[in-house]
C-alpha cells in the first residue's frame, strides 16, 4: 500500500522527527522514570494512528454500502462492552439495555452527520471516520453520565423508598436521580465545547481548513458535530434509564 | 382499615411474623436489630419480597399488582433519611418534594400548617423524625407505618389512632410499647 504524503514535506517530518528525539535524549538524561510514561504514550497514540489510518485505507479500497450499518453496529457495541467493563452493576443487569442505548444513540448521531454530508461526493466513505469522531465526543460524556447515575441509585435508594411509599410514581421518586444523570451527562460536552482547545475541535478544524475545505464551513461542519454529538449523549443516556426502569 | 400480617416470612429471617391492626390501633414490631424491623415495613410497603404467608388490607391480599394501591392508603415515615456510603452532595427529599407529588397535590401545606404539625408531635425540633412524622400525618392516609418513632412522639402517635387510623410502629423503646395494643417480638 503506497501512502500518499501529498502537502507533507519530507523535511518537515524530518525536523519533527529530530526535535522529538531530543526532548526525548532529554528526558533519558535527566528523568529516566518518566522516560519510559513517554514512550509507552507515544507507542499508543502511534499504534491509535496507524489502527485508525489502516481502517480508513481499508475502507477507501473496499468502500461497499454494508460498510456503514457494519461500522454503526460494531462502534455501538464495543462502546457498550467497554463501559460495562467500567461500571460493573451494568455488566451484571443492563448490558442489553446499555447496547440497545448505545445503538440508537450512535444511529441517530449516523443520521445526523449523514444529513451534514449528503451533499459531499463520498458520503459513504466519509460517515465511518466521522462517526469514530463523534462516538470520541460522546464517550467520555457517557461515562460520566452512567457513573453518576450508578452512584445516585446507590446512594439513594432510601430517599427513592421514602417518595414512592410516599405516594410517588417510579418517574417521580427517580426524578432527582436523572436529573443529576443528565447533568453529568451535558457538562462535560458543554465545558469543551466552551473550551474549544481541550476537544481537539480547534484541531479538527485546522485539519479541514488544511484539507481544502472553507474556515467558515470548517467551523459550521465542526460545531454541527458537537451539537450532534451532546444530542445523541443525552438520548443515550435518557434511552438507557427508560430501557432500565 | 385493617392490616393483616399472617405468618410471614421473608428473604434471610428465620422467624415469621402475624400480627393485626385494626383502626384506632396502634401495634408495634420490636426487635434487638433495628435493620430487621426496617425490613418488615418495607415488606407491609411491598418494597420487600415475601417468601411465605400474605399480608392483606382489608382482606386484599399484597401482590406486586396491587402494592402501588396499596401505598396510595399508606403514610411512611423512615427511621432516617441519609444517604447509603460517603457522597460528597446530598438533598434529601424536602416536604415540598413530598406535597408537589401528583397523588398529594390537593393536600394543603404550607409553612404554617407544618409548623404546627410539628409542635403537635413534639417542641423540640432537632429530631428530623418529628418533621417526617409531620409530614405523613399531614399526607392523612389511613394507615400510618413509623419506622422507630422518638419516645416523644408517643402522645401523637396515640391522637393519630384516636383519629381513626390504623398505627403500625417499629420501636424498641417503652414509651411506645405502653402505647401499643400489642407488641411483637422477634
Amino acid at each position: 500500500m503506497i501512502m500518499s504524503m501529498e502537502g507533507i514535506s519530507i523535511i518537515g517530518i524530518v525536523v519533527i522527527v529530530i526535535l522529538m528525539a531530543a526532548v526525548i535524549a532529554l528526558f533519558a538524561l535527566i528523568d529516566r522514570r518518566f522516560l519510559k510514561r513517554i514512550l509507552k504514550s507515544l507507542a499508543v497514540a502511534v499504534l491509535l494512528l496507524v489502527v485508525t489510518g489502516g481502517c480508513m485505507a481499508l475502507l477507501n479500497r473496499y468502500n461497499s454500502w454494508w460498510i456503514v450499518p457494519l461500522s454503526v453496529t460494531l462502534s455501538a457495541l464495543a462502546c457498550a462492552w467497554w463501559e460495562s467493563q467500567q461500571l460493573h452493576f451494568i455488566a451484571q443487569r443492563s448490558l442489553v439495555s446499555l447496547c440497545m442505548a448505545y445503538l440508537a444513540a450512535v444511529l441517530s448521531f449516523a443520521g445526523m452527520a449523514w444529513l451534514l454530508l449528503k451533499n459531499t461526493n463520498n458520503v459513504g466513505l466519509l460517515l465511518p471516520p466521522v462517526l469514530l469522531l463523534g462516538i470520541l465526543f460522546i464517550q467520555k460524556s457517557v461515562t460520566i453520565g452512567l457513573r453518576t447515575y450508578q452512584s445516585c441509585l446507590r446512594h439513594t435508594r432510601e430517599h427513592y423508598l421514602y417518595l414512592v411509599a410516599n405516594g410517588a410514581t417510579h418517574l417521580e421518586a427517580s426524578l432527582p436521580t436523572i436529573r443529576r444523570t443528565l447533568r453529568a451527562t451535558a457538562l462535560p460536552l458543554l465545558r469543551l465545547m466552551a473550551m474549544p482547545i481541550q476537544m481537539g475541535s480547534l484541531l479538527l478544524v485546522v485539519g479541514l481548513y488544511i484539507g481544502g475545505v472553507s474556515p467558515v464551513t470548517a467551523c459550521l461542519f465542526t460545531l454541527m458535530l458537537q451539537f450532534a454529538a451532546f444530542c445523541s449523549s443525552i438520548l443515550l443516556i435518557a434511552l438507557f434509564i427508560l430501557l432500565c426502569k | 382499615m385493617t392490616l393483616e400480617l399472617n405468618d410471614v416470612l421473608l428473604e434471610g429471617e428465620r422467624q415469621t411474623i402475624s400480627l393485626m391492626v385494626h383502626e384506632r390501633e396502634i401495634v408495634c414490631i420490636s426487635a434487638t436489630d433495628e435493620q430487621r424491623l426496617t425490613r418488615w415495613l418495607h415488606a407491609v410497603l411491598g418494597f420487600e419480597p415475601v417468601k411465605s404467608g400474605y399480608i392483606s388490607l382489608d382482606g386484599e391480599p399484597l401482590t406486586s399488582g396491587s402494592a402501588a394501591l396499596f401505598r396510595s392508603k399508606m403514610a411512611f415515615v423512615p427511621d432516617k433519611l441519609v444517604p447509603e456510603g460517603s457522597i460528597v452532595v446530598y438533598d434529601p427529599p424536602s416536604v415540598q418534594d413530598v406535597f408537589s407529588l401528583k397523588a398529594n397535590r390537593n393536600i394543603p401545606i404550607s409553612n404554617g400548617i407544618l409548623s404546627e404539625e410539628m409542635r403537635k408531635v413534639s417542641l423540640d425540633h432537632s429530631d428530623d423524625r418529628v418533621r417526617l412524622l409531620a409530614v405523613a400525618a399531614l399526607l392523612d392516609k389511613p394507615l400510618l407505618l413509623v419506622d422507630n418513632p422518638p419516645a416523644v412522639a408517643a402522645s401523637y402517635l396515640l391522637q393519630q389512632a384516636q383519629k381513626g387510623k390504623t398505627v403500625l410502629i417499629t420501636s424498641n423503646l417503652t414509651e411506645l410499647h405502653a402505647i401499643s395494643k400489642s407488641v411483637v417480638e422477634l
